[in-house]
């Protein structure tokens, strides 16, 4: 009984923590230009994502490392030292982006310019990390994040060819704006592949104290939570091909129309709806992202870490965690716009992939850390196919999206 | 990281090759695109003003912002030179109106008028489905 | 066992479980007609900066000297001997409080952190 409330908790946790400015976001802006022709990209993300938090929270079960432990004793500091870095700057750019999230959704809340909202929500964030502990900000922010549902119960109610959506998520080829397309299977592979989100979980696992009795746990929680997370993605997208791309609103690019997507559905509470969805699926990924930043310097230098001690009894982590905040806050409040800044991080985040993952898979094969719970064939080989691929994409479209290329 | 910067900085010299080769008929492609789905927007903007589903600041600000959007395409498309000058013509001319029927939209979102805002759409309606045909007979022509 | 694949960059802890930091060095004596013998490993900034290279280690030593004065121009060390236990961590059979290491963090708990409402 006590472990099917641990897999629904997990489930409801990671649904939440699931959809952030960055699925948001690529969904919309997919589904206005491209249709159902993108989900592919929703599907193989959420694959691999649930296959890497598994493999993140067996990591932690079996072998009590974390994954920054892990990938520093294994490969030394030398090695450590750049997806140390790589991961700092994406979660950076994340966490800016996602502060920007919630600025936006304060905005059109208000009318008060989202630049204003950057500081005080950085400031409310920290003030939950100084003050709250580990499972009121994973339990209590993610359960909030359910609200995100909606955009599943809009996406039911267009009643779309579900045919169609089928077709969708087979890969297939572009029939215009091929540039545009490749970017944005890019940037839906980086927003569904966060390394945050799998770093955090095997962060967690080793703050529940997790031994080799979770494994099934973890394995429910992985698959049902991403698929559920991959479903609302989807949600938002088939919403975005049914509301806007259907009226002719094909090019997302400015977030004023993002509320559009919801009120012909829901009238007023669409409104509400999205705002409400957006702004707390963005500060609760903007915690988690924070608290992330911190634990990996943390985790890499060897010192106190953890959420549930007092900040003067690790003050080199609250440290972290506070500038982090407050120096992510500052691109937002200097008007850069949150929308082109999301898109731009996801792409990064996916060319950033294998300098986490490669390390990473190399300690799930490893036996002196998981021992006869090692990786399969299969686990190994869909991360390394979609990591590459993402990688690959990324380079490619990148600069061609920087200098406007066609 | 490193690699990826190295990879990035080789496919420079490929992207200025590609860029140069792009024309003033993909700008024109471009803008005309994003003024068509901007204008879209717009009067989905103003029918949920005018249904009450939308608060007032958000669709005042909405609009203004749209309006700024097309303001930015219709000097590009202005700006643009054709070898087609008719054709041209009646696209630039059907950006200009789209342009014009989402400022006056903005103005009257702002003052509360409903019958103004109601004109507005339907302006924006007319002059959208213009830019549609001028859409199609220029790069009809250019093919 | 081998050192640099079992020892180096493990996490480290006191006896009372007190995460200290890495193994960010190692420190061997060289035997005649013996093989080298570990006597103690180094932790903290200058010791990581050496791994870098000896440039970055010269200026990391330099930047602790001037911040925290010249107990603090060398990597600190803890004997050999003194390890108790090998395991996920390694367990030395130590106190911090009674040594510098947490001279940095001290610092920011005394006039950063602590001076925060609510920490």
């Amino acid at each position: 009984m006590k472990k099917l409330l641990e897999i629904s908790l997990g489930v409801v946790t990671s649904v939440g923590g699931f959809l952030e400015v960055g699925s948001m976001a690529t969904a919309a802006q997919a589904g206005a230009l491209f249709g159902y022709q993108l989900i592919w990209a929703v599907v193989l993300g959420t694959i691999c994502i649930i296959f890497l938090v598994e493999m993140a929270g067996r990591f932690a079960a079996v072998s009590h490392h974390t994954i920054a432990d892990g990938i520093r004793e294994r490969f030394g500091f030398n090695a450590f030292i750049w997806p140390l870095l790589a991961v700092l700057l994406v979660n950076f750019l994340v966490l800016s982006a996602e502060i920007g999230g919630v600025a936006v959704a304060a905005e059109l809340a208000t009318g008060i310019s989202f630049q204003w909202w950057a500081l005080p929500v950085a400031f409310l964030a920290w003030l939950l990390l100084w003050k709250g502990t580990f499972g009121l900000i994973e339990k209590g922010v993610s359960m909030l994040g359910l609200v995100t549902l909606c955009f599943v119960v809009a996406a039911v109610m267009l009643r779309p060819e579900w045919k169609e959506v089928a077709v969708g998520a087979v890969p297939s080829l572009p029939h215009h704006d091929t540039a545009k397309y490749w970017f944005m299977a890019v940037s839906i592979l980086g927003a569904s592949i966060s390394p945050y989100l799998f770093m955090f979980y095997s962060s967690g696992a080793i703050e529940d104290q997790w031994d080799k009795s979770y494994l099934g746990t973890n394995r429910a929680i992985a698959g049902l939570g991403m698929s559920f997370g991959g479903t609302i993605s989807v949600g938002v997208l088939i919403v975005a091909a049914l509301v806007l791309g259907a009226h002719g609103v094909t090019e997302v690019d400015d977030y004023n129309q993002l509320p559009l997507m919801l009120i012909p559905i829901f009238g007023f509470w669409g409104f509400v709806l999205f705002v409400a969805s957006l702004a707390i699926a963005c500060f609760g990924a903007a915690l988690e992202v924070a608290l992330q930043q911190a634990y990996l310097v943390a985790q890499g230098f060897g010192w106190n870490w953890g959420e549930d001690l007092k900040p003067r009894d690790d003050p080199g982590f609250s440290l972290v965690y506070t500038l982090t905040l407050f120096l992510a806050a500052v691109p937002i409040a200097l008007g850069l716009d949150p929308l082109k800044l999301t898109i731009f991080s996801m792409a990064l985040t996916a060319a950033s992939l294998p300098l986490t993952v490669v390390p990473f898979l190399f300690l799930l094969n490893d036996d002196r850390y998981v021992g006869k719970h090692r990786n399969g064939v299969i686990s190994n080989a869909a991360v390394i196919f979609v990591i590459a691929l993402g990688f690959v994409l990324a380079v490619v479209t990148i600069p061609l999206q920087i200098f406007g290329g066609t | 990281m490193s690699s990826i910067a190295w990879r990035s900085l080789l496919l420079l010299p490929v992207l200025a090759l590609a860029l140069a080769s792009c024309s003033s008929s993909e700008t024109v492609e471009q803008q005309s695109k994003l003024a068509a789905s901007t204008a879209e927007a717009a009067v989905l903007v103003i029918d949920a003003w005018l249904s009450g589903a939308a608060p007032p600041h958000y669709a005042s600000a909405a609009l203004q912002s749209f309006a700024g959007t097309l303001g930015d395409a219709d000097r590009q498309v202005q700006s643009a030179p054709s070898s087609d000058i008719a054709r041209r013509d009646a696209l630039k001319s059907a950006v200009g109106r789209v342009t014009i029927a989402a400022a006056a939209a903005e103005r009257a979102v702002k003052a509360e008028q409903q019958i103004q805002a109601r004109q507005a759409r339907q302006d924006l309606r007319a002059a959208q489905a213009d830019l549609a045909a001028a859409y199609r007979q220029y790069f009809a022509q250019q093919q | 066992m081998q050192l640099l694949r079992d020892i180096l960059d493990k996490q480290v802890v006191d006896r009372e479980q007190v995460k200290i930091g890495k193994v960010d060095g190692l420190v061997a004596e060289l035997r005649q007609g013996k093989p080298p013998r570990v006597i103690a490993i180094e932790l903290g900034s200058i010791a990581l900066a050496r791994r870098l290279g000896a440039q970055p280690g010269r200026w990391t030593a330099r930047l602790a000297a001037k911040l925290g004065g010249k107990l603090q121009a060398r990597p600190h060390r803890i004997a050999w001997h003194k390890v108790r236990d090998i395991g996920v961590d390694i367990e030395f059979d130590m106190d911090v409080r009674r040594t510098k290491i947490f001279a940095w963090q001290h610092w920011l708990r005394d006039h950063v952190v602590g001076r925060i409402p609510g920490a």
